[in-house]
């Protein structure tokens, strides 16, 4: 894979419509994702914020009727997930599931060896691999019992969270797409997922944070923040904005004539 | 009386070695009359028997059988072959007696299960005995290997007062064998004893093993059933066990691979007859392709049995769209004070699990294995140490991936 530089394309979404049993959600969403940067989108519930984390993953019952979504100048949407994964795209879940019963750690050590077979490096050993996920545990503050659990098994909303990023964290992608990380932490868990996230930051990487709220943002700083609504991107605009939508909602802009 | 099920035992009577006893010639005469048990008779709504209408059921002659390699065998063990005891290979522990007699005739039941037990009397050509002095600690291998053919091995095990007994059953045959097991095992246990009953049926492809076991239980005392079905082409087990006396205590947990055209029938009665009894079932069924497996799972609380406790879990994996697996809980309570539930549920993956194993760059076979390993992971654990080993290769054996998802197990 070529090196990517600052200012690189990565994400490229044009005129993005998909359905989700049969209702409309996504209404041609346009967003350019550039290396170095950081994106917030926000936006009211039913907006289509997940929906369209889900698409960029690849989950199979969204779809897809009209426009393009292009990743590292691949046409992202022909990718099954698993590919997507390996070529550096990493969701964050809103709603991480548990599966009893399947090592969190062995999931980790599989999913950072498939992207590494992806990009032609060798596979780490147990060692190289154990000595990555501690310094990264201690970054995420959590302790050597999640070494033994099964994923997310038992883990109570903020464990979760903290997962999905320490995993996010080892597996260092290209395009980080994190729904509503944010959701269900307390200000503790939120610094620590917020020191989590910013040590992704990168020239040559980027991340999307969908989140309903805007103090997310006071830890983690974007460079655009974008307002989602009726399945489109009705408002850009840099930090200030979220700071706007804090004070005033939503309501202001859904009133208003559709902005570019 | 289904004519097509009598044409298998009208070939075996008219078969039957002279040197047979008129008392097992009547049994299977009357095996004839009654027929074998169909699809009809309520315990065996679910196993068709009707692959046994083209073998051959009379009792193959006694022969020094291989051992399939790998067997989890520890020091001693009591080897048959084609029904009877192999003494050359057979080694039993302190403690442990051994008497052989010729192959007892039950009584008339006219039940299916009774019939099924009729043909085992009928065809067994001896039945062992087998007694675990009061107070011993003792672990024994009983492997029972069929060849092509018809083997009827009768086994009664008793665990006199206070004794423990881990017994791992092996049920093999060869690969290509046409064979044809019925076997019937008693278990007595005694005030305050236990028996360990694993039961491994790694039977070949071509092999149809009918396995009735009864278990009866005195006071306080402990019956562990763990059964790990995973070959064979028709299997089915029926297991029976009686709470005989106040405290004593069941528990019993399993999983079947029906992969390929493979079929894995389960069939429990739990009999609470005293207060304060527990018992506890567990099982997990996976079955692929073509595959087709049942749970049916009776459990019994007497009028007087009261301060029972009784669970019973069955779930249920379908990994192909032809796969089939029925299941049917039944509780039937007579009792004022007792604790019992039940839970059934047959479904295939989990579409979200599958979906975050993708996203993180799994593959999908991998993912299905690793899924369908894990949902077998709570059964597993309750199996000894030797025996876990063994089941968990032999399972992996069947799901694709097999050495990446040795390693996810958490």
């Amino acid at each position: 894979m070529n090196s990517i530089q600052r200012g690189d394309v990565i994400l490229d979404i044009r005129d993005l419509k998909a359905d989700v049993a049969g209702r409309n959600i996504l209404k041609g969403l346009n967003l350019t994702v550039r290396a170095g940067e950081v994106h917030a989108i926000m936006g009211p519930n039913g907006a289509g914020k997940s929906t369209l984390s889900q698409i960029l993953a690849g989950r199979a019952d969204y779809d897809i009727k009209g426009g393009s979504a292009t990743y590292l100048g691949e046409d992202l949407l022909a990718l099954a997930p698993e590919e997507r994964a390996r070529r550096g795209v990493f969701l964050g879940f809103q709603y991480p599931v548990e599966i009893p019963g399947v090592n969190n750690v062995y999931l980790l050590k599989a999913a950072l060896n498939a992207r590494r077979r992806q990009q032609g490096l060798q596979e780490l050993d147990a060692f190289e691999f154990m000595a990555i996920v501690r310094e990264k545990m201690k970054l995420m503050k959590m302790d050597e019992s999640f070494l033994k659990r099964g994923v997310n098994e038992g883990f109570s909303g903020g464990e979760k969270k903290r997962n999905e990023i320490l995993q996010m964290t080892v597996l260092e992608p290209v395009l980080a797409v994190l729904d509503e990380t944010d959701s269900g932490l307390d200000i503790d868990a939120l610094k620590v997922v917020s020191t989590g996230v910013n040590s992704l930051r990168r020239d040559d990487r980027a991340v999307v944070l969908v989140t309903h709220y805007q103090r997310l943002l006071e830890h983690i700083v974007p460079d655009f923040v974008h307002v989602l609504a009726g399945g489109r991107i009705i408002r850009s605009g840099d930090r200030t904005l979220a700071l706007e939508l804090e004070k005033r909602g939503y309501d202001w802009l859904l009133e208003e004539p559709t902005a570019a | 009386m289904s004519a097509r099920a009598s044409a298998a035992l009208l070939r075996a009577r008219d078969t039957l070695a002279t040197g047979v006893s008129s008392e097992r010639r009547e049994a299977l005469e009357r095996l004839v009359s009654l027929g074998l048990p169909t699809p009809r008779d309520d315990a065996f709504r679910y196993a068709n028997l009707r692959s046994l209408e083209r073998r051959d059921l009379l009792p193959a002659a006694f022969a020094p059988l291989a051992l399939p390699e790998e067997l989890p065998l520890g020091e001693y063990r009591l080897v048959l072959c084609n029904g009877q005891i192999d003494p050359s290979r057979s080694h039993l522990p302190d403690g442990v007696t051994m008497t052989r007699q010729a192959g007892l005739v039950p009584g008339a039941d006219t039940s299916s299960e009774g019939r099924l037990r009729l043909l085992n009397g009928a065809l067994a050509c001896e039945r062992t005995d087998i007694t675990v002095t009061r107070g011993v600690n003792a672990r024994l291998d009983l492997v029972i290997v069929g060849g092509s053919g018809g083997a009827y091995p009768q086994i009664a095990v008793r665990v006199e007062q206070g004794a423990h007994l881990t017994l791992t059953e092996h049920l093999c045959s060869d690969e290509a064998a046409e064979s044809v097991s019925s076997i019937v095992i008693d278990a007595d246990i005694a005030h305050a004893a236990t028996l360990d009953h694993t039961l491994l049926q790694i039977a070949g492809a071509r092999s149809i093993v009918l396995c009735d076991v009864r278990a009866e239980l005195a006071a306080d005392a402990r019956y562990h059933h763990r059964l790990a079905a995973l070959g064979g082409q028709l299997f089915r087990l029926d297991l029976s066990v009686g709470l005989n006396g106040p405290g004593a205590e069941a528990s019993l947990a399993g999983l079947f691979m029906a992969d390929g055209t493979r079929e894995q029938h389960l069939r429990t009665v739990v009999r609470h007859r005293a207060p304060n009894g527990s018992s506890q079932q567990t099982y997990r069924g996976v079955a692929n392709g073509r595959g087709r497996g049942s749970f049916d799972g009776k459990v019994v609380v007497d009028a007087h049995a009261n301060g029972t406790n009784s669970v019973q879990s069955s779930r249920n994996l379908l990994l192909g769209t032809e796969a089939s697996i029925e299941t049917r809980p039944q509780l039937e309570i007579n009792a004022h004070a007792v604790k019992c539930s039940h839970g059934a549920t047959t479904g295939s993956l989990d579409e979200k699990m599958m979906f975050y194993l993708l996203s993180r760059g799994l593959d999908r076979d991998t993912a299905r294995a690793v899924l369908t390993y894990a949902f077998l992971g709570d059964v597993l654990t309750g199996f000894d140490e030797a025996s876990r080993a063994f089941v968990e290769r032999c399972a992996l054996t069947r799901l694709p991936s097999a050495d990446v998802v040795r390693e996810f197990v958490a």
